[in-house]
């Protein structure tokens, strides 16, 4: 005797701990298999469906694959119907024993009993694999003119499935769209539309071959919403909803970047707009139309309504409402720019709402409506959210913020101080990417680098521990242009070159963040053509640092110690980085010019071996400024001169 | 197009699963239904009905201890899915005579079958709760 499922699901749920479910389920599934093995039919439907219930709580059940297979080519509907509920459930397109179904699956499509075509085409439409698809195409589409609307329905769906399978076969079906849009059957109809957006995801091109439908859908549209009742239909209150947010979503295709089917759209869409009811369902359909008229090349008029819905849809207290209000605005924001930017403020109020889902929504939507002129307001908005926002949402917003900040390069001061800013509150979150960005930014300012790198001072002057990114950027900055530390400028005092070294030395000697010692050990190398009067404080801060424990800072401060041996500092590795603008003009102008090339390899190889930290350093350091050749072939020979050296250097260590 | 359609308690438990899109196979999904079940208990009751989830949009309607959960596509109406699992859970509710956990576990078929006349490829078929009903009677007819 066999359990029943009825039976099996009381003893899982009488268990107390899961070592007892996983015994009891591990002694039936013997049993169900000595069942399986000794070919017992009595009690194969409900062996496997209890194998089916095993799987779906998380057991190992392919031995019922087979079993499935057998129960399908039964003649029995009780024994087919969970054979094709077990195919669905267990198997994988990889599997073998779908093959071996396709078989069986032919001959129910061909049995002329509805209720085994019914069954077959369900599976069929659920798992067809592409070798299935190929070999069931021919049966499907005879079934496409069968007399019963439930099966022609189902038929169309599963033809959908076969198309995307094996795009081949598109043509074998594409010929019966327009006899099945006009099927009195709504469900058919609903079928179609669905099986003529599979087409055209599977070949665009059709597109124009349905385009000449769009007069018949808007006329359908047109019946729908003027039907007041129709009980076959209805779906809460409204006539065949899904049928006209399908039509809807075809009308979208059509009308894209076309005026002329547009303006055929035109009056139903706006009719249907003003008469839905605003229940659940109806606020479905409206919202597919106001999608619906953005997406399409409507008048102005039209696109104004459609916003002004959504914006209803903004104030209104369901979340639902105002999730799809926000998703509908960031799609189309491109499109209506000026009319969406009138919402702003209601936007920016969903940043504070409790549901995340919503949050997400309006941030995207406001980062794409920061422009220009509204940039000031809105990136502080932002920095405001971006300290209240939880952890979650933060790396994200940081690296958002930032980039918004790096397109609007109106005001270069105001862009460069609110980087500084996003430095210095969100440091931890700020990604590599983003400090290589803000470098980058500050080498192409040349004219703000003076405020630029007092203001790092400063900072870091004022409290010492700051967030690693911020200590990064600053210290960069202030080894590259040290030199205009000394320089008084409004609002900042001039330093003495002494307090700039001393609070390097400080950093280095409390900061535990490797990464951030490399940065500073070549700042202060930097500094020694900054400022020759602190040549000596600093060599003697190398002399300490040759024999640190971390190899990397040891390497560097070897090689670095070195360097004093000359005594001469105007070595070029050490100038200042050009703007990466002007690199790239000038490598497209000597691009022929091999010699050149042949010197940039030699310093990038220098490069390489000294300043391994600083990636940008390192990748767009390819050329000096311009030089006379004899300069150039001077500084050469210091750099081979100097590679030879630290070589050595390494040599003996 | 809906990917995949599962009935969930709220303990976590999966009581009904189907997949229409090959990118799930079968060893991820008992993984992917509990962290998808997980991200919906996270959520407070007068939260939105849809989420990010990964690449895929999540709609869910709780009712008693069931979550109903429609995972779609970046094209499909939300609000449309959002009324189909009302449609779906009225045709339970019509059927079973008060549709509880222990009415889809016992009927498990039954409860995929009336799942299959509603959604088929990932696409909807049929909403109207009477025109579901009569079909499944036909076949329960034809059994007797």
């Amino acid at each position: 005797m066999s359990l029943t499922l009825k039976d099996l699901i009381r003893g899982v749920r009488a268990c107390k701990t899961a070592a007892q479910i996983r015994e009891l389920i591990a002694t039936e599934s013997a049993k169900i298999r000595t069942f399986f093995r000794n070919e017992d039919t009595k009690y194969r439907p409900r062996n496997v469906i209890k194998a089916l219930y095993m799987h779906m709580i998380g057991f190992p059940s392919s031995f019922a694959q087979l079993e499935c297979l057998k129960l399908i080519a039964t003649e029995s509907f009780i024994c087919k119907k969970i054979g094709y509920l077990g195919l669905s459930m267990l198997l994988e397109e990889e599997s073998d024993i779908l093959v071996l179904a396709t078989n069986v699956m032919r001959n129910d499509l061909i049995s002329g009993n509805s209720l085994f075509i019914s069954l077959a085409l369900t599976a069929l439409g659920n798992l067809a694999t592409e070798d299935m698809a190929r070999d069931l195409a021919p049966e499907v589409e005879k079934l496409i003119h069968h007399k019963d609307a439930f099966i022609r329905k189902k038929s169309i769906l599963t033809a959908g499935r076969i198309i995307r399978k094996v795009p081949d076969t598109l043509d074998r079906f594409i010929g019966c769209v327009r006899n099945l849009l006009t099927d009195k059957s709504h469900a058919v109809v609903l079928a179609t539309l669905s099986l003529m957006k599979s087409m055209i995801e599977v070949d665009p091109e059709t597109i124009e071959k349905f385009k000449k439908f769009t007069k018949g859908l808007c006329k359908i549209l047109q019946t729908l919403s003027e039907t007041a009742h129709s009980p076959e239909y209805n779906v809460a209150g409204i006539v065949d909803p899904y049928l006209q947010i399908s039509i809807l979503q075809l009308l979208q295709i059509f009308g894209k970047d076309d005026k002329e089917k547009t303006q055929l759209m035109t009056d139903i869409l706006a009719k249907i707009a003003n008469s839905v009811q605003s229940s659940n369902v109806g606020n479905a359909v409206l919202y597919e139309t106001v999608m619906t008229i953005l997406l399409i090349e409507s008048e102005k008029r039209s696109q104004l309504m459609a916003i002004s819905i959504l914006s209803k849809f903004l104030s209104k207290n369901s979340n639902n409402l105002r999730y799809v209000a926000l998703n509908t605005l960031s799609r189309v924001v491109d499109k209506v720019p000026n009319a969406i930017q009138r919402q702003r403020k209601t936007i920016v109020n969903c940043l504070h709402d409790s549901d995340i889902s919503i949050r997400r929504r309006a941030l995207d939507l406001v980062f794409s409506l920061v422009n220009q002129k509204n940039a000031k307001t809105l990136i502080k908005e932002l920095m405001n959210y971006m300290l209240e926002s939880n952890q979650e949402l933060r790396n994200d917003l940081t690296s958002k913020i930032c980039l918004a900040i790096e397109k609007l390069n109106g005001d270069k001061q105001w862009q460069l101080e609110t980087l500084i800013e996003v430095l210095e509150v969100a440091g931890q979150y700020v990604s590599e990417e983003i400090a290589a960005k803000t470098i980058n930014l500050i080498i192409e300012y040349s004219e703000l680098q003076s405020f630029v790198v007092h203001k790092f001072f400063s900072l870091l002057n004022v409290e010492r521990d700051r967030p690693q990114k911020l200590i990064q950027v600053a210290v960069w900055c202030i080894g590259e242009f040290g030199d205009l530390l000394t320089e008084e400028i409004e609002h900042f005092e001039a330093i003495p070159s002494e307090q700039v070294v001393d609070l390097l030395e400080f950093l280095l000697v409390n900061t535990n963040v490797e990464y951030i010692k490399y940065y500073l050990i070549t700042s202060l190398i930097k500094l020694t053509t900054r400022f020759p009067d602190q040549a000596p404080k600093i060599q003697d801060i190398f002399s300490r640092y040759r024999t640190n424990v971390d190899i990397e800072i040891q390497q560097r401060s070897c090689e670095f110690y070195e360097f004093f041996k000359y005594g001469d500092f105007s070595i070029s590795v050490l100038d200042k980085i050009p703007p990466i603008s002007a690199l790239l003009d000038e490598s497209n102008e000597t691009e022929t010019d091999s010699q050149t090339d042949s010197q940039t390899e030699s310093q990038s190889e220098v490069i390489k071996e000294d300043q391994k930290s600083s990636k940008l350093q390192q990748k767009k350091l390819v050329q000096e400024p311009k030089k006379s050749k004899k300069q150039q072939q001077k500084s050469k020979q210091q750099n081979q001169n100097q590679n030879q050296k630290s070589k050595n250097s390494r040599k003996r260590k | 197009m809906i990917l995949f359609f599962l009935i969930v308690n709220k303990l976590g438990q999966t009581r009904l699963a189907q997949y229409y899109s090959e990118q799930f196979s079968q060893e991820h999904r008992i993984a992917l239904e509990n962290e998808v079940t997980r991200s919906c208990l996270a959520r407070k009751e007068t939260d939105c009905s849809f989420f990010e989830f990964r690449e895929l949009k999540i709609i869910y309607r709780r009712y008693a201890s069931l979550f109903f959960i429609a995972a779609v596509d970046d094209d499909e109406n939300e609000m449309g899915i959002y009324e189909l699992i009302h449609c779906l859970v009225e045709a339970y509710d019509k059927h079973f005579k008060n549709v509880c956990e222990l009415d889809i576990m016992y009927n498990l078929d039954k409860a995929y079958m009336i799942l299959d006349e509603m959604i088929l490829n990932g696409v909807i078929v049929e909403t109207n709760r009477a025109n579901v009903l009569q079909n499944i009677s036909k076949f329960d007819s034809f059994v007797k």
